[in-house]
């Protein structure tokens, strides 16, 4: 999760499509990474059990992002008003 | 040939369910510990809105009284005021993330239960993974158990100390697990 508000404090002036983008793709290394660590291949898995196991990374990495978003430029406005 | 195919389905589930229960225990820790920051915008949107209000407000009162009001200072001093007042407000709608070393002892059992519990399913999938197909499914009453012992705990935890927002959603991550717990019931003992 270090890796991932690293990566979205670095993006100045992003838009919030590309902080997405950012986000489901860490998302989707992360839950394969997950997978292959409890033994399971991505064929294994219908595509219904797959997404819902992104949907739920997805959430707890925006879960855990919003704040570097913030500090990233995002909302930065917002920011300095504290 | 239909049972090894079965048993072969399960053990599948039973391996993409360790994953489902990691996030099912982890929300309920990250809930307990307030770390959720997705709010973030709505926090600070409701900040200016309850600093613009409280100026609006103190003008118009003062105003009834017949004092001239709309000057460029007090209009400032009084957002400043109404900033700190929606601080107030925002810690206890949207709290601020707790520290492991500052919750109760009950809060600290119960995450330690979750993560034991989470760790001996991890191991009996690391037993899977190195094919020692003997020991799949069972110890089925034993595991039953602990989990019975933590929905009982998480029924009965009381998230009045927690702030609005994560008092709320305890109950939707408790009913999370549960469901989890259903789908375990339904993988390990076949019902």
């Amino acid at each position: 999760m270090k890796n991932l508000t690293q990566k979205l404090k670095s993006l100045k002036n992003a838009t919030q499509s590309q902080y997405d983008e950012v986000i489901i793709k860490y998302s989707k290394t992360e839950v394969l990474k997950e997978l292959k660590k409890a033994g399971i291949t991505k064929e294994e898995l219908s595509d219904d059990e797959f997404d819902e196991l992104l949907e739920d990374k997805i959430k707890q990495s925006k879960s855990f992002s919003k704040g570097a978003m913030v500090a990233g430029g995002a909302l930065l406005f917002l920011e300095f008003l504290g | 040939m239909y049972q090894i195919s079965l048993i072969n389905k399960l053990l599948s589930q039973y391996k993409l369910w360790t994953l489902k229960l990691h996030n099912a225990s982890m929300a309920i820790e990250n809930n307990i510990l307030q770390k959720d920051t997705s709010d973030k915008l709505e926090e600070k949107i409701l900040s200016i809105g309850i600093a613009s209000l409280f100026v609006w407000i103190v003008m118009g009162i003062i105003g009834l009284f017949g004092v001239a009001t709309g000057g460029f200072i007090i209009g400032v001093i009084l957002f400043g005021i109404g900033w700190l007042l929606s601080k107030l407000v925002n810690k206890i709608v949207f709290g601020t993330p707790r520290k492991i070393e500052n919750i109760s002892d009950n809060e600290k059992l119960l995450l330690s239960t979750l993560k034991k519990v989470e760790q001996t399913h991890i191991s009996i999938r690391d037993t899977i993974n190195k094919g020692s197909i003997i020991i799949n499914f069972t110890n089925y009453v034993a595991l039953k158990k602990e989990f019975d012992s933590i929905l009982n705990d998480l029924d009965n935890f009381k998230a009045s100390h927690l702030a609005l927002k994560y008092r709320y959603k305890h109950k939707i991550i408790a009913s999370k697990y549960k469901i989890e717990v259903d789908k375990f019931h339904k993988i390990y003992a076949h019902k």
